[in-house]
Order: structure tokens, then sequence, then C-alpha cells
């Protein structure tokens, strides 16, 4: 697009003003604008084609820099060298010129090298040619225009490099705010399970403690039926009538016994730390 | 036994005469887990009385007790 442009615009110029003043500058100034613009439309291609490889950004800034130097540099040595001096075709160089800054002003709005690199070759030599033709106000001018509209590229080239560091600094933000928000569903995750996992001990802790006080009440219960019966037993004589019946209870007692020692260890595993301070002797 | 149990009676009894000799019988839960309580004599709930009897002889024939209930 920039090219095409730069082209045009040399090739009107070339031929409104090569029918002034003879055609053979001109079209000298015509030919070099399309050569150089053809290194750059290629240089342009490669880069597209390139332009994946970020470690050599830097030297393409440069190439392009040097590229649109040597652009403003033809416009300004042309305009400066084959000023016409007829006024009306003056100011329409001049314009030119101005125009063709103008529109760098777009063009390169996202690098700043670039666009002083083309503007100041492109609108000093004219400005010196004025001054030196004495035409001190439209060299002024030509100064004035080119320092206001580098002042102009400047601030574009600020905004649209805070442009792009707000867009990198909100890709890094929602970035991180993923980040973020995946560690905490996984601790959100890991927390749910250490939850049940608390809920199950408590649980089984209180059953502990439960069974465990049953078999606190049951051994006392055992303790009186064991030692109520063996004194019946050796008070009672040789009477099997009743030695028998008593030897069963006995035994159904030690079977008691059986019982609650296992209820002890189911309470032991559950409930394994018992606190001393709260233990109580059988009354 | 209201309003106290058999360690603060240990404990009470000892306070008021050093080196009595104790035996303590429990069917607690944590006391049957932890052996015991400060190093006192246990005898498990439930036992036969030929068990109680051996060993209120044992403690009665052995040395002083001079444990002391916390």
């Amino acid at each position: 697009m920039v090219l095409t442009v730069n082209l045009v615009n040399s090739a009107l110029v070339a031929i409104v003003l090569a029918s002034y003043m003879g055609q053979t500058r001109w079209l000298i100034f015509l030919a070099l604008t399309v050569a150089l613009t053809g290194a750059r439309l290629i240089g342009c291609i490669l880069y597209r084609n390139h332009a994946k490889m970020a470690q050599s950004t830097g030297e393409w800034a440069m190439f392009a820099t040097i590229a649109s130097g040597l652009s403003g540099l033809l416009w300004g040595a042309g305009s400066a060298l084959l000023l016409p001096d007829n006024l009306v075709e003056q100011t329409f160089v001049a314009f030119v010129i101005g125009g063709m800054c103008a529109a760098s002003l777009v063009s390169f709005s996202y690098y700043l090298p670039a666009f002083i690199a083309y503007v100041f070759p492109a609108a000093l030599p004219l400005a010196v040619r004025f001054f030196l033709d004495g035409w001190t106000v439209h060299g002024d001018m030509m100064v004035v225009f080119a320092a206001a509209i580098t002042l102009a590229a400047y601030n574009s080239t600020r905004a649209c490099a805070d442009g792009l560091r707000l867009n990198c600094d909100l890709t890094e933000r929602t970035r991180e705010l993923t980040a973020a928000n995946t560690r905490l569903e996984t601790e959100i995750a890991q927390r749910k399970v250490a939850e049940d996992q608390l809920h199950q001990a408590l649980k089984m802790e209180a059953i502990g403690q439960l069974t465990g006080g049953i078999a606190h009440d049951f051994n006392n219960l055992l303790t009186a039926i064991v030692g109520h019966l063996e004194m019946a037993e050796n008070r009672v004589g040789d009477d099997p009538r009743v030695i028998a019946p008593l030897q069963v209870a006995l035994r159904a007692a030690e079977r008691g016994a059986t019982l609650t020692r296992h209820l002890l260890a189911f309470a032991r595993r559950q409930h394994p730390s018992p606190s001393r301070s709260s233990s109580e002797s059988g009354r | 036994m209201p309003q106290m149990n058999g360690l603060v009676v240990i404990d009470r009894a000892q306070a008021r005469q050093h080196g009595v000799k104790v035996l303590l019988m429990s069917g607690h839960a944590d006391i049957l887990h932890a052996g015991g309580a400060c190093g006192i004599p246990l005898l498990a709930k439930p036992f036969k009385v030929a068990e109680l009897r051996r060993r209120i002889a044992e403690i009665l024939l052995g040395p002083a007790s001079d444990v002391s209930a916390d």
C-alpha cells in the first residue's frame, strides 16, 4: 500500500514536471524510485515469509529503516536538486513532499526510527534549497513542518507502544487468572477430600468412644456376675443340681468377657490416644 | 462410687498414709489400653475370685508401695 502510493506519487510528479523541465532528469528519478520500491517490495515479502523468526526482528527493523531512509533521501535529493524555478511548480513539489511525509506518519506510526529516517532526508534538502535560494519563509515552514510531524509521530508511536503493552499485560493477566483459578479449583477439591476424611475420622472416633464406654459398663456388670457366681459356687457345697447351672452361667459370663475384649480392641483402633486425665477407675 | 473414682480414692489414701498398698480394679477402656495408671498395680475387670486372692497376696507380701497417683 505504502509502496504503491510512493510509486504513483513519484510517477505523477515525474510526469507533471517532466513536461515543464525536460524529461531526462525526472525519468532518472522515476527509474530510481521504481528500483528502490521494487527492492522494498522484495524485502517486505521476505519479511512476511520469515516473520516467525522473532530473534531477527531487530535486523528486519534496521533494513526497513535503511530502506525508508533511502526512499526519503531520493525524494529529498530529487526535490532539492531538480526544483523548478517557477513558484507554482515549487509549491507543487513542496506539497507532494508534505503529503508523502504526512502519509508516512500513518504507515510508520508503530516505529519512530523508520519515520525519522524517511521524513528528515525527504523534507530537509528542500528546506536547504529554499534557504539557499533566499526563500527563508518557505525553508522555515519546511523545517517547522518536519519538526511538528515528527512530534506527532513520536506521540503516535508512544500510543501504539502503550496499546501493545496493554495488550501484552492483558494477555499475561488472563494467563495468571486462569492459572490462579485452576489452582483454586485444585485446592477446593483437595479441601473437599480432606474434609470428607476428617468427617469420617470424627465419626469413627465417636463410635470408638461409645464402644469403649459400653465395654466399661459391661466389664463392671460381668465383674459382679462372675464374682457372685463364684461365691455362690463356694457356698453351695456338692449339690450337682446347683453346681451345674452355676458353671453354665460362669461360662456364659466368660464368653461375655471375651466379647468386651473385642469391643475394647475395636475402641482402641478407632480412638487410639486415650487421655489419662479423663481416666476413671471401675466403680 | 458417687463423686469420686478409684484413682482419687488411691490418691487420698496415700496422702493420708504414705506407703499404703493398693490394687486398682478397672474395666475402663482407657486404663486397660494404657495397661494401668500412674504405676499402680492393675487388676482388669472382670476377674475370678482366685485371681483377686492371688494378686492381693502378691501385693501384701511384696515391698511397700510408694507409687503416687497424680
